[in-house]
């Protein structure tokens, strides 16, 4: 699997060795093919049966829609060109209110660290409000911010920091002294022992704390949306709840999901990028 | 810099000057219970340039602090520990030190975990990469440059430490059980690998550990500790023929008579050791 690994090359094992290794590639690939086709059938039955549960009118399709609606208002939505705008600016809140909230909670989270009196004073204030349920905060920052996308960044940049602050205070507190000792002796002061050992070290924390943010950043963007907005996903969501477009709820829904998983992948490739030293089990 | 070869007798009778000594040196904490722990006490002795000294004691009497100190890790208590004349805080010398746990870096490549200690000192990037280079080499890691930790053997990653340590020609090289986890015969091969390199470079070493027989192969001198609080029992020369191989050394005549004399030392030092642990050992 680990193309860099220069244990033995391929080409100096024996042919016996050749010969189980593609055994046993081909029998992964097999696999792999076999687990694709499974999770097709499986989605396709339910999309088949959630079409024919309405067509053969045992739920009415004002509660559940249909999916062959949804696909044409999906295809509505993007041939018009009428969600690019909403689609943007949903985006830019979570991004933008993902990347304060990260370097916000990274950098608290790393003074507190190095500090016990900073963190002594700060800790039992973070915890409490960190139990509070964060979106509770949404209509202030509606009060504050206004109803445009400034309150959704900063809702999204509050709930982001947190997770991040946490993961940020934890991994620097996980530091192997013996790392910290042995490059201390090895001539470096202070600063340059947190810049070579705690840094990195650290980085994979921050990952995890980002891999869970990037659906936090999605989840307060749209519900600072539902509260109060002019413009996004959400909002577009609120005026299909005025007028009860159950079809174009789905259909918004799909794009949410579309989004989050495609900014999920992103901050998935780059942990696998900046992490490439992890052992593969532990990624 | 380094003094010259020769028998143990030779350089003793040389007067190499001290690298480091302990006066009356001892360490005490106080412990999450809050009892104060006396893990060294009264030590008093001296290495030489140049010399190859083992400690042996039973587990967790407080060897590592002997080390931890001359590192500057830590402070002693009382008494006076000297480095090169100066406290070890404040002692410019170059120290190398193989940790018992693992100390290589995980998230660097193999060769810039060897480069570390270079880059600390400025060493320009081309002359770092060469000495990195020809430390791999003599380690056996070449083929591993550029592989992370991970995916190197315990053994290997001893080797890495090692050569980490060696980089930037430290002239006190502290080393704390650094074989201790690894299976006998990696055991073996690692420390013939220390004893070629230091046969080459001469550096001071103090090497602690609870292998008699590793102390006798490798030691010029052996220093017996008691049980904790850790005092100094007795101290051995140990005059076999050098250069010597690791697994070799056992079969020289007198490997016996240091292994018996240093074992009835540090037997009643274990059992007593074991009580003072709590018999968990």
């Amino acid at each position: 699997m680990n193309a860099q690994t220069p244990v033995t090359p391929a080409t100096q094992l024996p042919e016996t060795e050749h010969a189980l290794l593609r055994a046993d590639r081909e029998r992964q690939q097999k696999q792999a093919r076999q687990r694709t086709i499974d999770r097709i059938v499986v989605t396709v039955s339910l999309i088949a049966l959630w079409e024919g549960v309405v067509a053969a009118g045992w739920i009415h399709q004002f509660f559940i829609s249909r999916p062959s609606l949804i696909a044409a208002d999906l295809w509505k939505l993007f041939s018009t060109g009428y969600i690019f705008r909403h689609l943007a600016i949903t985006v830019w809140e979570a991004l933008a209110g993902l990347v304060i909230g990260a370097v916000l909670g990274v950098a608290t989270g790393f003074v507190a660290a190095l500090s016990r009196r900073v963190a002594d004073a700060i800790i039992p204030l973070i915890v409490a409000f960190n139990s509070m349920p964060r979106v509770a905060i949404a209509p202030l920052f509606i009060i504050w911010l206004g109803f445009g996308p400034m309150s959704k960044i900063g809702l999204v940049a509050l709930v982001v920091y947190f997770a991040v602050f946490f993961n940020t205070f934890s991994g620097m507190r996980s530091v192997d002294p013996v790392l910290t000792n042995s490059v201390r002796v090895m001539g470096a002061n202070r600063f340059q022992a947190l810049w070579i050992v705690s840094l990195p070290h650290t980085m994979a924390w921050v990952f995890a704390a980002m891999n869970t943010s990037i659906s936090l950043a999605l989840i307060g963007a749209v519900v600072g949306e539902f509260i109060g907005s002019t413009a996004g996903i959400g909002w577009i969501m609120v005026q299909a709840t005025g007028t009860l477009e159950t079809t174009r709820l789905f259909s918004t829904m799909i794009v949410l999901a579309v989004v989050g998983a495609a900014l999920y992948g992103v901050i998935n490739w780059a942990e696998h990028r900046v992490l490439r030293w992890r052992p593969r089990s532990q990624g | 810099m380094i003094a010259p070869a020769g028998s143990v007798a030779e350089r003793n009778a040389s007067a190499a000057p001290a690298v480091f000594e302990f006066i009356h040196a001892g360490k005490s904490f106080i412990t999450n219970e809050g009892k104060v722990l006396t893990a060294l006490q009264d030590a008093t002795f001296s290495v030489r340039q140049g010399e190859f000294v083992a400690i042996v004691g039973p587990s967790g009497c407080g060897k590592t602090t002997t080390l931890n100190i001359l590192a500057g890790l830590t402070d002693a208590t009382s008494g006076e520990v000297l480095l090169n004349g100066a406290s070890p805080g404040a002692s410019k010398l170059d120290i190398g030190y193989v940790f018992q746990q693992d100390s290589v870096l995980p998230w660097r490549r193999v060769i810039d975990n060897v480069e570390l200690g270079l880059s600390l000192r400025k060493v320009p990037r081309a002359e770092r990469r060469r000495k990195a280079e020809a430390l791999l080499r003599m380690t056996g890691l070449d083929a591993f440059a550029t592989a992370f930790p991970s995916e190197l053997s315990g053994g290997m990653r001893k080797r890495v430490a090692l050569a980490m340590t060696l980089a930037y020609d430290p002239v006190l090289l502290l080393m704390d059980e650094p074989f201790g986890a690894l299976d006998a015969q990696t055991r073996v091969v690692l420390q013939d690998e220390l004893l070629r390199i230091w046969n080459m470079q001469k550096q001071t070493v103090l090497f602690v550990t609870h292998d008699i027989a590793e102390a006798i192969a490798l030691a010029d001198r052996v220093i017996v500790m008691t049980a904790r609080p850790a005092r100094i029992k007795k101290v051995y020369e140990i005059a076999l023929r050098r250069p010597r191989g690791a697994a070799e050394a056992r079969y020289e005549p007198g490997f016996d008579d240091y292994y018996k004399s240093i074992w009835e030392d540090l037997r009643p030092e274990i059992d007593a050791q074991r009580q003072i642990s709590g018999g968990n050992a």
